[in-house]
């Protein structure tokens, strides 16, 4: 897991959260592709948060920040949105497959629904930067104008990269304020990709995200018209970034931190009501008592162990030995070095001594 | 100068990492404490023992572009061009014969078929059916990837580079037995590896000096560990991708020194299934540097044939 913090967020619709994160140590710093997502966890009331996935909206070319754009609409994205600059922030991933390959992917179409606009804002960004031979067409649908996001940058990506093609759909409501742009009453619908496509579907490749309807809406109009499984590439939004087990690699070190942590409370309570009873019973129960409860506090576990995650499981305490040149060919060795975090933290490394190289079955 | 060694057991081996240096314990503890952490992250990211590894969920997805780590994407892309190299013999697309086969679970729990993913019942197919794109592959439906040929190979080289990175240019690290080795002893003296035998573990046969100094890998492969019943049928981890069984060609193990640890561990493993005559092929193609083969001879006699 890397440790992020949080460099700044704002408002950019009336739901739309901008979220910017910068890594703690450079070395937490992630690489993705653009079209991927990450889990995000933040720190409240002294613990942090369960998880949620985003889309990173900002350039994979530039890793220093990662940029999310999240709707907030529940206690999580709530909360989220009142963190403070600083505040720390934790981060798995990137995860994800909805990537745009140069090769096999030369004309693609995107289908964005709503906030299923931000991974394609990382695919436009990392487009423009490297100036990719992929044309894309970006067909944005929300329900008002107001609900559009990134609206300037996308007109102004358009404007830098002459692969890249942006309309706006808006269901409802007026669309003055996105006069000068390709923007158009209504939905996306079967006759305008018939339009755009010339009913050649599988000369493109669609990428389609958003909500689940939006994606299988326009999932029925590409699959009536022939087009190949392949070519149609989806990411679908759970509700308010929910996560589902099959997004996420499983993780046991958190449990395993609340299991410890209730099983040491609760055998902590139990030793402290014996003794209570202790000092309640006659002379000959408290001497027999005394020797059991001793016997209980040193097995008491730590309630912060947890999986180390940079050791192989099933690994034993690695030990270090330190030799210097004696007078014989049999080397003697002193057991030293720091031990390293490991599912045995705490014991002491045995002295070992040196083994030259046998190669054998491996 | 002084001699820092550290033991542990990871990706169900005994793994030795061996450093000689001027330098101070703190300094190549921490140098050690990297080549632990990138241990463990190898195995955890790619052993296909682990259900949510990167290859556990990438075989999940035959039959789907899945986009994998630019380390995943080196190791199959070596995969691949190796299989290629080695007409075949070698192929990592090989698991879901040797799952049949009956190494289902981690060594030493082979038959510990409930914890791991099973493939068994999918194919083989070549390796030339891998596609790779640009950060992403894709493997037929109903096949399945396995390291296990060149996983620990490529990791000594991996640790190899890092070392030298670091100005350690001294040192032998042993993944299971595979090794791979450079500069000198503590003595200046050049590294020497002795060739453990094949049915007498307490013997050594032969040996392998480091002479020039530079990386030079050993890796031995063989039957006489890895085995057991399956199905009142023997069986060891080496299997024969042509025809989907245990190899049986009489060779027991086989130890091949060459540059590249990747190299020798795969060509270790073609000589066990191809024969002990292909072994002289290969060194005389030069993919090879020099090779012990220990196999099947008189009665309980083992034949070494050195080259």
């Amino acid at each position: 897991m890397a440790k992020y913090k949080i460099k700044s967020t704002r408002f950019i619709s009336r739901q739309i959260l901008l979220l910017c994160i910068h890594p703690k140590h450079n070395r937490d710093r992630i690489e993705f592709v653009a079209g991927q997502y990450a889990a995000i966890s933040y720190r409240s009331r002294g613990r942090y948060s369960a998880m949620r996935c985003f889309s990173i909206v900002s350039s994979p070319n530039h890793t220093d920040e990662l940029w999310f754009a999240i709707r907030v609409d529940g206690d999580f994205t709530t909360t989220l949105a009142g963190q403070k600059i600083g505040s720390s922030i934790l981060l798995r991933g990137p995860f994800g497959n909805f990537v745009i390959d140069d090769q096999y992917d030369r004309n693609v179409i995107m289908l964005a629904g709503g906030i299923g606009v931000t991974p394609f804002m990382s695919m436009i960004l990392d487009s423009a930067e490297i100036k990719r031979p992929n044309r894309l067409t970006l067909l944005y649908s929300n329900t008002t104008q107001n609900d559009v996001a990134f609206k300037d940058s996308l007109v102004e990506l358009e404007r830098m990269n002459d692969k890249f093609k942006v309309a706006f759909f808006i269901s409802n409501g007026d669309i003055d304020k996105l006069k000068g742009t390709r923007a158009l009453r209504g939905r996306i619908t079967e006759s305008r990709l018939n339009q755009l496509t010339g009913e050649n579907y599988n000369r493109f490749t669609f990428f389609i995200c958003g909500p689940q309807g939006f994606i299988n809406g326009m999932k029925n109009i590409l699959e009536q018209h022939g087009t190949e499984t392949d070519r149609i590439v989806t990411e679908e939004f759970l509700v308010a970034g929910k996560l589902s087990d099959s997004l996420l690699p499983k993780d046991q070190s958190a449990r395993m931190v609340y299991f410890l942590s209730a099983a040491s409370l609760t055998i902590g309570t139990l030793l402290i009501m014996g003794m209570d009873l202790v000092r309640a019973v006659p002379k000959l129960a408290v001497a027999y008592s005394t020797h059991q409860t001793s016997n209980i506090s040193s097995q008491t576990p730590s309630a912060s162990q947890s999986t180390p995650s940079n050791v192989a499981p099933g690994s034993t305490s690695p030990n270090t030995s330190t030799t210097t040149p004696s007078s014989g060919n049999s080397y003697n060795s002193q057991s030293s070095g720091t031990p390293t975090p490991t599912t045995n933290s705490g014991s002491v490394p045995a002295p070992t001594v040196y083994q030259p190289p046998i190669t054998s079955v491996s | 100068m002084k001699i820092y060694q550290r033991n542990l057991r990871a990706m169900n081996s005994a793994i030795i990492l061996t450093v000689v240096t001027k330098k101070d314990s703190r300094r190549i503890d921490q140098l050690l404490d990297q080549l632990t952490a990138r241990i463990g992250e190898f195995e955890r990211r790619f052993s296909r023992f682990l259900n949510n590894s990167e290859l556990s969920n990438f075989n999940i997805r035959a039959g789907r572009r899945t986009t994998i780590s630019k380390t995943f994407m080196e190791i199959l892309t070596t995969a691949k061009s190796l299989s290629i190299q080695t007409n075949g013999l070698y192929n990592p697309l090989i698991l879901p014969a040797l799952q049949k086969a009956g190494y289902k679970g981690s060594w030493p729990n082979p038959g510990n078929e409930i914890k791991t993913l099973n493939f068994s019942d999918r194919a083989v197919l070549p390796a030339t059916k891998i596609d790779i794109g640009r950060f992403w592959a894709q493997i037929p439906t109903n096949t399945a990837v396995d390291f296990g040929g060149l996983g620990k190979g490529y990791l000594l080289d991996n640790l190899a580079d890092y070392l030298y990175s670091q100005d350690e240019t001294s040192f032998w690290l042993s993944l299971g037995g595979d090794i791979i080795c450079s500069g000198h002893d503590i003595y200046s003296l050049p590294w020497d590896i002795a060739v453990q035998g094949a049915l007498n573990q307490g013997t050594n046969v032969a040996s392998f000096s480091n002479n020039r100094g530079r990386k030079l890998a050993v890796a031995t492969s063989g039957i006489t560990k890895r085995n057991g019943i399956h199905n009142h049928k023997a069986w060891h981890h080496i299997i024969d991708p042509q025809s989907g069984e245990p190899a049986a060609t009489g060779v027991l193990t086989v130890s091949v020194t060459a540059d590249k640890a990747v190299i020798a561990d795969v060509y270790a493993k073609c000589i066990v299934i191809g024969g002990e005559e292909i072994a002289t092929t290969y060194k005389e193609n030069r993919i090879i540097e020099s090779f012990v083969v220990q196999a099947k001879g008189n009665s309980t006699k083992v034949k070494i044939i050195k080259g």
